[in-house]
């Protein structure tokens, strides 16, 4: 098993970036920010964010059966968020099972239930609002040639 | 808001998407409970597989960057031995130069930050194939090229 990708972005002076790129089997949130801590105590430059890359599949994916759908085709659920804003979010290559008709799903299909209670656990907008109200979702298709 | 979830999807032909999740700012463990619900869940409606998973994580940074002669393309290069006999180099930039021995190509692992940044990387830091650091070896100086 390979390890995780760490990387970290340095901001300097002239808001120049640059990015290291490492790998850790840490992913305790709590010691990576000590080392994030420690490692800032050594440049000038700022550390403006960092991010984890898992590697490997997660054990609580499952990859797709093998059928007639393509990754740009798109079912997209569309949120009213606390602050009344509406937020899109996409998910590729959905199932069909999921819709009610050819362009639109059955929000009461149970998988669809348990993927909105997930995704509003952890979701929350760039205005600080977090997921409300599920208001439908749809199907977009990728262009094909004729 | 300053965390992103970025999920990688893969389809049967090997195409590959990229679908960035904003999350709340409690949740910062890719392995936490409510991301790994969201991935079964994800995975529940879509044929796509999910190869990998990336956690971005803004940092909230008092610290203000330094106002010298520094560039990011200035490095301090620390080079580790693996267990497994590999060789690892960490890049840090714009290394504050209190930190510089006197022949300012070399860093001074006695240095008290020095010695606690390495502390930690032989803690969490591995290689590629996620063999853990076993020793710090020594540190040099990378110089951008630079016209002159």
């Amino acid at each position: 098993m390979s390890a995780n990708e760490f990387m970290v972005w340095w901001v300097d002076e002239d808001g120049q970036e640059s990015k290291s790129r490492w790998f850790t089997d840490e992913t305790d949130p709590v010691n990576l920010s000590d080392l994030i801590a420690d490692m800032q105590e050594l440049s000038e430059a700022m550390i403006s964010r960092y991010a984890i890359k898992l590697n490997g599949v997660p054990a609580v994916a499952i990859p797709g059966a093998a059928g007639a759908y393509d990754i740009a085709d798109k079912v997209v659920f569309e949120y009213l968020d606390s602050a009344g804003n509406t937020i899109k979010v996409a998910v590729p290559a959905p199932k069909t099972g999921i819709f009610s008709d050819s362009d639109n799903v059955d929000l009461n299909h149970a998988d669809v239930i348990t993927w909105n209670a997930a995704i509003k656990a952890i979701y929350e907008s760039n205005h600080g609002a977090t997921l409300a109200t599920l208001v439908r979702g749809y199907r977009t298709r990728a262009a094909r040639a004729a | 808001m300053s965390e992103k979830l970025s999920v990688f999807y893969v389809d049967e032909d090997g195409d590959e998407a990229v679908h960035i999740y904003p999350i709340t700012d409690g949740t910062t463990d890719p392995e936490a409970a409510g991301i790994e619900t969201f991935l079964q869940a994800t995975a529940d409606i879509s044929h796509a597989a999910i190869p990998g998973q990336a956690l971005t994580i803004d940092v909230v940074n008092s610290d203000v960057a330094g106002t010298g002669p520094y560039d990011v393309e200035d490095k301090m290069v620390l080079t580790f031995k693996t267990f497994a006999g590999n060789t690892v180099k960490l890049p840090i930039p714009a290394p504050i130069r209190t930190l510089m021995e006197t022949d300012d190509e070399s860093f001074d692992i006695a240095e008290a930050a020095l010695d606690d940044f390495v502390t930690d990387a032989l803690l969490y830091l591995v290689d590629k194939g996620a063999s853990a650091l076993k020793e710090y070896i020594k540190s040099k100086r990378g110089r951008k090229n630079r016209k002159s």
